[in-house]
This record gives structure tokens, sequence and C-alpha cells, in this order.
């Protein structure tokens, strides 16, 4: 790991203590067919939404999915920074950060691919909604951080971040509602997969059927299009659509929560 | 409420002919504190701190390691403060600024004076494996005096770590987790920080927020303990200070403490 010179020194090599303690693997569903949380297969987890939680920004939100924990502030409008950027259509500028305790093992400070790689699918989501043609010269910043990550983070994330630009006031087309499901054999949809229901590459899938991975959806309920995809894993064509279709519906399922979220927060104001 | 953000230095001078502050606090009350342990999941042990409107989070993460050659027999905690663009338009996104980096030193000052966790206690074989415990602070709104809340949020935390039991193979020179038995450490003492600054080089306050730390100048910093005794008194920048004034400041950190560690043993039970 690179030093760095503004943080304490820390030991070169440490190891998380999960790393030697004999697990057994267990499957996914167990007889009941039920998972291990206890849940059914088709059923979702429990969500809270929460607006205005950072009082410094703009806007900001707070979205619990199950126990995965997300906060998100956004600033702006607000000038470019360097001049030559001047654009008739705003910027929007993303910036995800798992907190390091909030993985199973230890997360770095500086970001690493996989935090680039989620950034820059929550920046497109995002920017298909946020009308950027009305800020001409001005980018906007939303800033996530990932408190604790049991499953379904980056959904939880562009849930969060689109209800903190509209808690900023910052015109979108629609708000935008995420969300995953794991496949795990031709029949077997996890939806809201936990973090150890989470599709890893070195797992090995079930015999005779290589369907296996997960599947990310970002889509704007009341438009009802959609505007990220994220799949990984190994999926025959038929079963991805069946997948997307899930994380669809389970999406416009998140709608009637986020508008009472956005609209309790209005009690107050004579309109 | 717009004269406040004009000319905010004339109009702070006016609240203070009346003895009070915008927010209706006396100069030497402090804001309300909420603490809340044990929230994150992932982590070995983590605590929520708000003051007022700053909010901060510490969760602590327990991992081994080869001790280092001058101190084989014990173990390293590393406390590490992030105040990332997150919780304010005063910072920008990249490496952590200089407010940060001097809250982290003080941090790492702080546990290493007054001992809350004996590092000998985190030692599982001497020259072959120790805990280093990563005390992660991560500030999610900054609305002044991050270091109070900070010094609440880590000892809190520390508090309410719970760690795994590990156990060395003779033989094969292995360790061996045992996920499903976990104990908390033995923390020593409740150290308690409280922050003041210095207005107009005649008004000391406690507890600033944002847009007084803004207009005022020099910090004074002291921690003192359950035994109402000074551990670590910090004085940052500013004019000259006569000696009465800085025992009045002790005096009111002493009396701070006390209503703080309240806090812990409510949260430690």
């Amino acid at each position: 790991m690179p030093t760095d010179s503004r943080r304490l020194p820390v030991p070169e090599v440490s190891h998380s203590p999960e790393l030697f303690c004999s697990s057994d693997p267990t499957s996914l569903i167990n007889d009941d067919s039920l998972r291990k949380d206890g849940r059914n297969p088709e059923e979702i987890a429990g969500i809270f939404m929460q607006c205005g939680t950072v009082s410094q920004a703009k806007g900001s939100s707070f979205c619990e999915l199950h126990k995965t924990k997300v906060i998100c502030s956004v600033y702006g409008p607000k000038d470019v920074e360097q001049k030559e950027d001047f654009q008739m259509i705003g910027k929007l500028k993303c910036d995800f950060k798992f907190a390091p305790f909030s993985c199973h093992k230890r997360r770095g400070h500086i970001a690493d691919l996989e935090e680039s790689e989620l950034c820059e699918v929550l920046t497109q989501a995002l920017s298909s909604s946020v009308c950027l043609h009305r800020y001409p010269k001005s980018q906007i910043e939303v800033y996530v951080i990932v408190l604790e990550n049991n499953g379904s983070a980056l959904a939880a994330a562009i849930t969060a971040a689109s209800l903190a630009l509209a808690d900023a006031c910052i015109e979108q087309y629609d708000i935008v509602a995420a969300a995953s499901v794991r496949v795990f054999g031709k029949e077997n949809f996890l939806r809201d997969p936990t973090f150890h229901e989470e599709y890893f590459p070195h797992q090995l899938s079930k015999k005779n059927d290589f369907n296996n991975g997960v599947v990310t959806v970002a889509l704007m309920p009341t438009l009802n299009q959609v505007c990220g995809v994220l799949s990984e894993g190994c999926m025959e064509s038929s079963v991805l659509q069946e997948a997307i279709q899930t994380c669809t519906e389970e999406a416009q399922n998140l709608y009637a929560p986020l508008r009472k979220c956005l609209t309790s927060n209005l009690g107050d104001i004579n309109v | 409420m717009e004269l406040l953000n004009l000319q905010p230095v004339e109009s702070y001078k006016t609240f203070l002919k009346e003895n009070i502050r915008p927010d209706g606090r006396e100069l030497m009350e402090t804001r309300q504190t909420v603490l809340n342990v044990g929230s994150i999941s992932t982590a070995d042990g983590s605590a929520l701190v708000k003051l007022g409107e700053t909010m901060v989070i510490c969760g602590v993460k327990a991992e081994l390691t080869i001790p280092s050659a001058e101190d084989p027999g014990k173990g390293i905690v590393v406390p590490n403060m992030e105040m990332s663009a997150l919780c304010s338009s005063h910072f920008k996104p990249g490496p952590p600024s200089e407010q940060a980096q001097v809250i982290t030193k003080f941090l790492d000052n702080l546990l290493k004076s007054c001992t809350v966790i004996d590092t000998a206690d985190l030692c599982v074989m001497k020259d072959k494996l120790v805990w280093v415990l990563y005390c992660d602070l991560v500030c999610l709104n900054y609305d002044g005096n991050a270091l109070d809340a900070s010094v609440l949020a880590l000892i809190a935390a520390l508090q309410n770590v719970k760690i795994p039991e590990v156990t060395v193979d003779d033989e094969s020179g292995l360790p061996h987790t045992n996920m499903e038995v976990k104990k908390a450490f033995a923390t020593r003492g409740m150290p308690c920080a409280t922050t003041f600054t210095v207005f107009d080089g005649s008004h000391i306050i406690a507890d600033p927020t944002l847009k007084e730390e803004d207009i005022t100048e020099g910090n004074i910093t002291v921690v003192t303990d359950e035994h109402d005794n000074l551990i670590y008194v910090q004085r940052q920048g500013g004019l000259a200070m006569p000696e009465a004034e800085m025992q009045k400041c002790v005096k009111r950190a002493v009396e701070h403490g006390s209503e703080m560690r309240k806090l812990y043993l409510a949260v430690a039970s």
C-alpha cells in the first residue's frame, strides 16, 4: 500500500481475523426455501429514508436498506472550477466511497477500482434524470458514503443520491429508484441480496446450471424508463431479461415510499 | 438573520452585550449531545455522536499483524479522521485537509497519554501476532467543534469494541479465529474534551458552531478524566491569555466532563 504522508503510519500488512477461521460453505437457500436471514426469496428488505440529514449541504439524504446504510449530500449548482470547462450543459460530479469500517474486510482510504466503477454507474444513472441543460456553466456535486455495506450498496446509493438531489431542489425529470437481484440458477432470484448473498466470482455455481450473477437496475418510475443497468456474472439472455424485469418491478414499488419521504418534509411549508 | 450573514462580527457583538449567543446559548454552555453505539454491524465497535448539528461516526476494525521490533508485546491503535467534502462546503475532495490531520494527531496523542486501551492487552502472541485497531472517524456534518465530537465518538467506540478469540496453533504456528466467541476489551478511563475559542480577544465561548469558528481566533481544548485530572491541554493560535481565563476554561471543562461521563455510562450498560 503506498505510504500516505498525511495520515498516521500503519502496519504494512494486516489481515482480517476472518481469514483464519474455518468457515463451512452454506447454501444460499435452505431446505425450507428460506434465506439465511429468514426471508423468502421474493421478500424485499425493510427500507428507511430520510431527507435533510446533513444541515451544511444544499440537499442530503440517509437511506437504510435492511442493514445497508448510505448517506448522501448534494452541493450546487456552483461555478465550475476551471473556466475552460464552461459548457452550456451543466456537469454532474459524483463521488462514491465506502467508509473503511463499512465492509467485512476493511477498506483503504484511497478510492479503489470497485469504488471508481460504482461511481461511474451512479453518475450515468443520475445524468439521465437531472436536467443538466438548466444549469449552464455550473456543476452539481454529489457525495455518497456507504456507512455499512450489507449488500445492494449501489442500489441504495442511487436511490439516496436521487432523493438528495430532490431535497436540494435540483431539477430532475423523475426521481431514480434502484433495486438489485441475485441470480442463482435459472429459477432462483433473490431480491435485495445481503452481503453474503452477493455474487463473488470464485464461488461455484449450481451443478448443470451456470446462471450465477447479480443485476442492479436504476429506474425512473413515473416515466418507466431504465437509466442504469449493471450486471455481473454469467447468465443466459432469457434469465438476464427476467432478472431486469424483476428489478424493474421492485424499483417501481420504491416510488411510493420515496414520494412519502419527500412530501413529509414539506408539511410545515405554506404553499 | 441577514445581518448575521452580512456583518457577522458586528452583529455578534450586539448579542454578546446581552451575554447570549445567536442560538440562545450562554457563553460557556455546550450544545445538546446525543451518543449512539453499536449501530454498524460490520465494524467491531462503533459510535455515532451528534453535538448540536455536528455529526461524527467512528468505526473500529480489528485486524491481525506482526508487531513492530520496538514493541514486540504490544498491539497498535491507529486513529484517522476523515473530513470529506460531504460534511461541509469548506472541504474539497482529495487528501485529508490540515484540519483533519490536526484532529488525527490530537487523537493519537490523546490515546498515547491516557491509555484508554492498554496496548499490551492487544497482544495475541509476543513477537508473532498482535491486534491492530483501526479507528476510522468520518465527519458526516460539520457545524463546528468536530474535535469534541471526535473524542467522544472514539472513546465510546473503543468501549464498544468486541473482538473474536484468536488462538495460535502450537505445531503449525498458524492462528485460528473463533468468530462465535467475542469479548470486549477492558477500557480504562473516560476522557472527555471541551473546546473553547476566543472572540475579539476578550470573550471566551465554549463549543463554537461553524459560524462562530469563522469569526473567532485561537482554540483551547482541555481534556479531563473521570478523577477530574487534566490529561491533555492544547492551545492553538490566538492572542495571549491571562491565567485566570485559563482557569475558568479548566473549571468549565471539568464540569462538562462529568456531564458527558453520564453518557458513556448510559451506553456502556
